[in-house]
């Protein structure tokens, strides 16, 4: 059974129609990227999936539950957890308060002494466990995308939703990412769906991607077979010569 | 930081909690205890009960605006209600001061749950401008309804309070000492659902609507309902106080029970002490209180330019609040003051 499942989603936002009939499935422990131009719908997806946005036709299908309409807190207590693509920490809260707080609401029974030592875990886990006591209103666009993925995290969740987690770091963070994303995977379990723009990143680490272009599905298939897409090269890609050095890089790694 | 040394300094600092807020029971106690039985004692008691009244408000807001960032403008609606509801009850019907109370809060309980299905749709400054429309409303009501009393408000008769008496004074004498004593149980009651909300889950689920109230969304908050729920609790002390104060007054005015000066002293008293922080709750509103009253009597027309002036100093300088700036100030003072 696939962990989620979205099938024929259409949202239009008056006159602007973002999601035009898209369909897709993500298996259990599968990484699936989801790319596509500025545009293209993939954060519009991300809130229908997560309840923010109440799809006009369709339905959204998590761990085997028709969740279409439901609001986004009952969606997150399924184990569904999201970052946001401009980070939306909670300022006014230390970087340990804003990840103890995502923990009592994880639908866990934990004492006060067991939450505390999780929200430790997790802090060292991705390395904030320095600025445990700042406030989450003075770190740096590289510690916020971290505290991002540490309070979704927080929460154990079984599906995991990153939207662009890697845009705006520098090349030694993005790897960093990289390597806590796919340890978190293995250590917690997770599925994870991420949309991404870092191409190589994305192309790495993810299983399958899907392509969205203006509201549909442009494209789908493994990381090789998306970058030889001719459709994605000319909506998305652009540079046919980039594309092929994705393609020698698996070749490589392969 | 080791997790049980979190814990430990937590556990200490809501000792310290704890203690001063039953200091702060046992001293007003004591001052009514003692005026029972000193005349000279008359002036502080009078006072102590406006500041009392004062309190009230602000620990209810404190609920809203402190903890779950709903800066609610037109709180003293509920002070309002609570007021207006008893005394229609009293007035109309002879009920005794303690039956009135009760209905109080449940009015304003049922009006803030209704009040909230409207306005906690909105954010920010709109929400802020909301509750002063309802605020508004509401006075513009009382002020033209016949039965509660138009602009000229109800009033009770000397003959009403014949039943009251406490401690050797009877009447109309004891009004004054049972709505002191009255007041010390509904700042009882403030204080302890303060305590409750800065430690429970409820608490955490609504400070984390202040922060981001979409993000706490997406980590489980069932937003609507907490902060309804938050709304609702806030009404409760300033019912209670509104009820006292009809009572002790003898009568309601439009004007004085839906006052938005009111509303606006207890905001200023929030924020001056730390929005959402226990002990910001009681400096803020000693300092306030403290200093209005000296401005007010050392300097009778100018006390009005002289307080705003120190209200501006204060916003910018200390936009946290007294407890609010200790508390970034260094790890260990966020732990200890609550």
């Amino acid at each position: 059974m696939p962990v989620l499942q979205v099938e024929n989603i259409h949202k239009s936002f008056g006159g602007v129609r973002a999601l035009q009939g898209v369909s897709m499935s993500v298996e259990e422990g599968e990484i699936l990227g989801l790319i596509g131009p500025n545009g293209a719908g993939k954060t519009t997806l991300f809130n229908v999936i997560t309840g923010v946005y109440k799809p006009d036709k369709g339905r959204v299908i998590i761990f085997g539950k028709d969740v279409t309409g439901w609001p986004p807190h009952r969606i997150a207590l399924l184990g569904v957890a999201r970052t946001f693509q401009i980070p939306k920490p909670f300022p006014d809260l230390t970087v340990y308060e804003n990840v103890l707080v995502s923990i009592k609401f994880s639908n866990r029974r934990l004492s006060d002494l067991e939450a505390a030592e999780e929200a430790k875990r997790i802090l060292e886990f991705l390395g904030l466990d320095k600025h445990a006591h700042m406030l989450a209103a003075q770190l740096n666009v590289a510690l916020e995308k971290r505290l991002e993925l540490a309070r979704a995290l927080a929460r154990q969740p079984r599906l995991l939703l990153l939207d662009e987690v890697l845009a705006g770091l520098n090349p030694a963070e993005v790897s960093y990412m990289l390597e806590k994303i796919k340890l978190a995977k293995k250590e917690f379990n997770l599925t994870i769906v991420m949309i991404e723009h870092v191409m190589h990143a994305v192309m790495e680490i993810a299983d399958r991607i899907v392509v969205l272009h203006l509201g549909r599905k442009l494209a789908e298939g493994t990381p090789e077979e998306i970058a030889t897409n001719p459709k994605v090269i000319e909506a998305y890609l652009g540079d046919p010569k980039l594309a092929l050095a994705f393609v020698k890089r698996f070749k490589k790694k392969g | 930081m080791e997790a049980a040394q979190i814990l430990r300094q937590l556990a200490r600092g809501r000792l310290i909690t704890n203690l001063t807020v039953a200091l702060v029971i046992a001293v007003l106690l004591g001052l009514g205890i003692g005026s029972l039985y000193s005349e000279s004692l008359g002036y502080y008691r009078e006072t102590i009960t406006t500041f009392m009244v004062l309190f009230s408000i602000v620990l209810g807001l404190n609920v809203i605006l402190g903890y779950t960032g709903y800066v609610s403008f037109g709180h003293a609606v509920f002070y309002g209600i609570g007021g207006y509801t008893a005394m229609i009850l009293m007035y109309y019907h002879g009920v005794s001061v303690y039956l009135a109370m009760l209905a109080a809060v449940l009015a304003a309980m049922g009006a803030a749950y209704l009040i909230g299905l409207i306005v906690l749709r909105l954010r920010g400054a709109y929400f802020a401008i909301a509750t002063i429309a309802v605020l508004e409303a509401f006075r513009v009501v009382a002020a033209n309804v016949n039965y509660l009393g138009g602009s000229e408000g109800l009033q009770l008769s000397a003959t009403y309070y014949r039943g009251y008496s406490i401690a050797g004074y009877h009447g109309l004498m004891a009004v004054h000492y049972i709505a002191y004593f009255l007041l010390v149980g509904v700042v009882a009651l403030g204080l302890l659902i303060n305590l409750y909300v800065s430690r429970s889950k409820f608490g955490a689920g609504l400070r984390a609507i202040r922060e981001d109230e979409d993000a706490a969304e997406a980590i489980g908050v069932n937003t609507w309902k907490y902060k309804t729920l938050a709304f609702v609790l806030s009404s409760i002390t300033p019912a209670l106080a509104g009820a006292i104060i009809a009572w002790k007054r003898m009568i309601v005015l439009p004007g004085e029970f839906f006052n938005l000066g009111l509303s606006i002293e207890a905001i200023i008293s929030t924020m001056l002490g730390g929005a959402g922080t226990v002990l910001g709750t009681i400096t803020g509103t000693a300092i306030y209180h403290a200093v209005k009253t000296a401005f007010l009597t050392s300097f009778p027309s100018l006390h009005l330019v002289i307080f705003g002036a120190t209200i501006a100093v204060i916003a910018e300088l200390l936009p946290m609040g007294i407890i609010g700036w200790l508390r970034i100030k260094s790890t260990k003072l966020r732990f200890l003051l609550e």
